[in-house]
């Protein structure tokens, strides 16, 4: 008897021990087929990282200082600039590198497309999508198969819901040049039509593309990836694929913004507070991600019955109030949604209004989704949401 | 000394098509987001090592490939752990035959994932008449490594040869020793066709990539290793960057090529075509010139831009003919009977013959040949003083050549 508890605990304690084994080799990243290629380099890169930014820019200062007028210095400086305002988010990047790309223009004002396209992408950060598309239109007519033009003229389609043109441009960049930029765009374009298995195969293409050099292409890849599995319900690759781009690139705001409102969907809502609180503090100044971690921060009150969820309600619809009044990267969007999302009836006229000004420029499923909900509760709540415009 | 009309002249036949596109040459590549710059190539370079070290005896050649272009100072760039990086060759027997495109011999470099030094792993493949030999150790068996930013540079002794011979290899960042006054040479051509201030080219020009680093292949190849058993003393070579092709396993697709400067960035005008022209071998090029009815018509439009480019360069419809015969297939050939170096000879069709050596001034020399000698110089020198001091380190004086990265 005593032999039969004996054997039978050791294979109790050996089964425990196989399933923790399996479990460690399966949620260990890099068993996993998006695991970062290149840990051995990953721990010096994130350290210089950063260094390496203020190096660059401090190379190209140093250039344009020695040469005001030189255009290809200039518009390398701008381009660093973009680089570095896609990475944080922050409105004071993407002012210097318009900046920058004009005074590029102004001493080199043809053939210089590059100086254009930080422009166009100024315009398409502040959701001025007829504009930016303006550019890049100029760009294509010198240039039909220009990469770069074609991929921001792709994002610009993708944004406002056009989405077979944005997948035809992405498939023409692809055609010569299959690279994890291009991949991820095409992945993104597949997975708002829906067409979910190719996205996500895709995806898993692209990360097999990464550059060692480019750590940034390789957390935006896993936090849109991230995203991608928190939209489909998988939380545990989420997490996991979110997590990885922040050991990548440390405080990366889009993967910080994602697994907070990961933590929120999973009602941690300890952990989804800190997270939007990191993100709010993440930088320094205004911006693009600060009215996302208000929003979150006043979600996360609401979900917890806090008493200050009024007041953390006032300040993300201010700040989006605010942003949208300076038409620069305004979300109307977004301000339609918190309005609709405190609940309060005498805010749903101006979310309709602004869902309905967010459509005229952008006719994707989401927006249309904004629009008609603001309707319904309009409806419900029989408020008058039309102006006599509208009539 | 040129008269204003005519140097104005000559300047707007320049003007109006050699650099017609945006980049000046494929050093403007990088700032692509679709494109890693370590999948973008520079320059090639060829030439007979006793050319640039007197005191070398042996019959070898040295190959450069230049990738990652604008790569700042101090700052550590890897090569594409998932690129092949490919210098292809065809032995050529009458140096004043058209390019084939036939690969007789190919060196290959595949690279492994940085350390946290930066420094990686090279894994060489030799293709020579069909045969393959891949090499991961250097001939006294250690691994076939990349010199790191301020490092000794790393001579990797490659056993590619199964007789016992090797190449040596280098790979690392150095000085880019490409030289122009690029932006100038836009201001004037913007000036001529109308759309900005008439300028000409300034003295000293400014040379747009001091200061910048490129990450090198530097090869030296023994003579024996290329001619085999063929007696070959001219060569045609060109560089190519191949990727995984992502729709079909185990498939890989060509996205760069390059071989002169300034042939295919220089001669065309519409992108497209220049990414037809990355995606292809010169034997694309060589079918097309010999008449291949498929090739012909794939290649129509590009003849045709090539030609009006170099109608508005002002050479007339025989001069255009005997240019395109000159310049196309793009190969970099180097009859090695004789001194390398881009300008010291040229083949009964116009083509440069001695390959390029690291300082030659193959943007006059480009100037000056599709102007008909209108154009002589951008005032811009690899020894400079360019215009605010500037000029390139001194090269090495032996093998890898080039300058220390900055």
């Amino acid at each position: 008897m005593l032999e039969f508890k004996v054997s039978q605990n050791w294979w109790l304690f050996a089964t425990a021990v196989l399933t923790g084994l399996v479990a460690w080799l399966l949620l260990t990243p890099r068993n996993l087929p998006y695991a970062y290629p290149f840990p051995d380099s990953l721990e010096t890169r994130a350290r210089t990282r950063t260094a390496a930014f203020a190096r660059e820019i401090a190379f190209y200062q140093a250039r344009v200082n020695a040469r005001p007028d030189d255009g290809l210095d200039l518009v390398a400086l701008a381009g660093v600039y973009l680089s570095k305002a896609r990475v944080t988010g922050e409105n004071a990047w993407f002012v210097l590198a318009e900046q920058a790309a004009q005074r590029s223009l102004a001493a080199l004002p043809v053939y210089n497309s590059g100086a254009h396209l930080v422009l166009a992408e100024v315009l398409q950060a502040k959701h001025d999508f007829v504009a930016a598309l303006k550019i890049v239109a100029k760009v294509l007519q010198s240039e039909p198969r220009h990469a770069g033009a074609l991929a921001l003229r792709s994002s610009i389609y993708l944004a406002r819901g056009d989405l077979d043109l944005a997948l035809q441009d992405a498939d023409t960049i692809g055609q010569n040049n299959p690279s994890l930029g291009v991949l991820v765009l095409r992945a993104t374009i597949l997975e708002a039509q829906g067409r979910l298995e190719q996205a996500e195969q895709s995806f898993l293409q692209a990360l097999k593309l990464e550059d060692a050099d480019d750590v940034f292409a390789s957390a935006r890849t896993r936090a849109l990836f991230g995203r991608y599995w928190l939209r489909r319900g998988d939380l545990k690759t989420s997490q996991l694929l979110l997590e990885q781009s922040l050991q990548i690139a440390p405080k990366y705001p889009l993967a910080l913004l994602q697994l907070a409102q990961l933590e929120l969907q999973n009602e941690n809502f300890s952990k989804a507070e800190l997270l939007f609180g990191n993100l709010r503090g993440v930088q320094g100044s205004p911006s693009t991600y600060d009215h996302a971690a208000l929003l979150g921060l006043a979600q996360v009150s609401t979900a917890t019955q806090q008493k200050n969820a009024p007041a953390l309600w006032q300040a993300a619809i201010a700040q989006l109030r605010l942003e949208v009044r300076q038409g620069a990267f305004g979300h109307q969007r977004d301000l339609a949604k918190a309005l609709l999302e405190r609940g309060q009836n005498r805010d749903l006229p101006e979310a309709y209004q602004n869902a309905q000004q967010e459509l005229q420029i952008r006719h994707d499923s989401e927006t249309k989704a904004v629009l008609e909900a603001v309707r319904l509760r309009c409806q419900t709540t029989k408020t008058n949401c039309t102006t006599e415009g509208d009539k | 000394m040129k008269t204003p009309l005519k140097f104005v002249l000559t300047i707007l036949t320049v003007a109006l098509g050699i650099f017609a596109i945006t980049r000046a040459s494929d050093h403007d590549d990088g700032e692509n987001d679709m494109k890693a710059r370590s999948l973008n190539l520079t320059d090639l370079y060829v030439f007979r090592e006793k050319d640039q070290n007197p005191k070398i005896v042996d019959d070898n050649l040295v190959f450069v490939m230049n990738t990652n272009p604008r790569s700042i100072a101090r700052q550590q760039y890897s090569f594409s752990s998932n690129a092949r990086y490919e210098f292809k060759i065809t032995r050529i027997r009458d140096k004043d035959s058209m390019a084939t495109g036939k690969i007789d011999a190919l060196v290959r470099f595949e690279f492994g994932k940085p350390n946290a030094k930066g420094q990686q792993a090279m894994t060489v493949t030799g293709i020579r008449d069909g045969a393959t030999r891949t090499v991961k150790t250097t001939a006294t068996g250690q691994e076939i490594l990349t010199t790191p930013l301020g490092a000794a540079p790393m001579m990797n002794l490659v056993p590619i040869d199964t007789a016992g011979g090797g190449i040596t290899v280098f790979a690392g960042l150095r000085e880019d020793p490409f030289f122009f006054d690029v932006e100038q040479f836009f201001r004037v051509r913007a000036g001529l066709a109308g759309l900005g201030e008439k300028v000409g080219f300034r003295s000293p020009g400014v040379d747009f990539t001091a200061g910048y680093n490129v990450n090198s292949i530097v090869v030296r190849m023994p003579m024996g290793w290329l001619v085999s058993s063929s007696g070959a003393t001219t060569f045609d070579v060109w560089e190519t960057v191949s990727v995984p092709n992502p729709s079909k396993a185990g498939d890989w697709m060509q996205i760069e090529r390059l071989a002169r400067p300034a042939v295919n960035e220089g001669l065309l005008l519409t992108n497209d075509y220049l990414n037809t022209l990355n995606a292809v071998d010169p034997a694309f090029e060589a079918a097309v010139l010999n008449g291949d009815k498929a090739a012909g018509e794939a290649a129509a439009p590009i003849i045709k831009e090539v030609s009006t480019v170099l109608s508005l360069l002002g050479n007339d419809e025989k001069r255009v003919g005997a240019l395109l015969g000159a310049f196309l297939p793009d190969v970099m050939r180097i009859d090695t009977t004789g001194t390398s170096g881009y300008g010291n000879a040229l083949n009964a069709k116009g083509s440069p013959i001695r390959g390029r050596m690291l300082k030659d001034d193959v943007i006059d020399i480009t100037l000056s040949v599709l102007s008909n000698g209108g154009v002589t110089s951008d005032n811009v020198s690899y020894d400079g003083p360019n215009a605010g001091g500037t000029k390139h380190k001194a090269l090495l004086g032996e093998f890898p050549f080039l300058a220390e990265g900055n």
